[in-house]
């Protein structure tokens, strides 16, 4: 999700010069993405990095700073950002902390309709074998 | 002026909704919630932060609100 590569790219910024998050400010444009794609080995766009803002404006996670820096000029990271950022990295370490177990376990709840669907098949084609087993 | 309370709900900061945790759950710095409305995990110490960013913005409102009173009144 490139909207939140936008924020760790200014948390990561923020912490390796030791900046609090109302002196750093970002510009959305060519040098940021090359800057992004370099460090998480992706291929966004300006266009795809754009509309990812758009929505990081929506949901309060960046703002202007000033009104004439333009729709994707100086921007900021918001406190609800940062959490956002946060929440996100703390999801992902404890995603990849699970036992197999859990692992298995949750990988059964996400994807439950395609179980109920296999078993399903299952019991229409057992009903469909003694059908044709009877005649 | 009078003393104040402000009461702040916890919202999730990726939809906004308001968070419901398990009713005989504590949580502490270092939970996850999980909103019930998107399914995404919030950190508890970024939404006590966005709380209390929340609850500093109306002190400073209402204390606006109150000392535009005072001076009114004072220079009626």
């Amino acid at each position: 999700m490139p909207e939140y590569k936008i924020l760790n790219n200014i948390i990561d910024y923020m912490e390796s010069t030791g900046s609090k998050y109302k002196v750093v400010t970002l510009s959305i444009n060519q040098k940021l993405v090359d800057e992004i794609n370099n460090t998480h080995k992706t291929k966004f766009t300006l266009n795809e990095l754009e509309k990812a803002t758009d929505k990081c404006l929506a949901h309060e996670w960046l703002e202007h700073t000033f009104i004439n820096g333009g729709k994707y000029g100086s921007l900021r990271i918001t406190p609800k950002g940062v959490g956002v950022a946060h929440s996100k990295k703390k999801a992902e370490e404890l995603k990849k902390s699970r036992s197999i177990l859990k692992k298995i376990s949750d990988y059964i709840e996400e994807h439950k309709g395609l179980f109920i669907a296999l078993g399903f098949s299952l019991a229409l084609a057992t009903f469909a074998l003694k059908l044709l087993g009877n005649n | 002026m009078t003393d104040k309370e402000f009461t702040i709900e916890l919202k999730c900061l990726f939809c906004d909704s308001i968070l419901q945790g398990e009713p005989d759950k504590e949580y502490s710095s270092g939970n996850l919630l999980q909103c019930q409305e998107c399914k995404e995990l919030n950190d508890y110490d970024s939404l006590i932060d966005v709380a209390t960013e929340e609850g500093k913005e109306k002190a400073e409102e209402y204390a606006h609100r109150e000392i535009e009173k005072m001076l009114n009144n004072v220079f009626k």
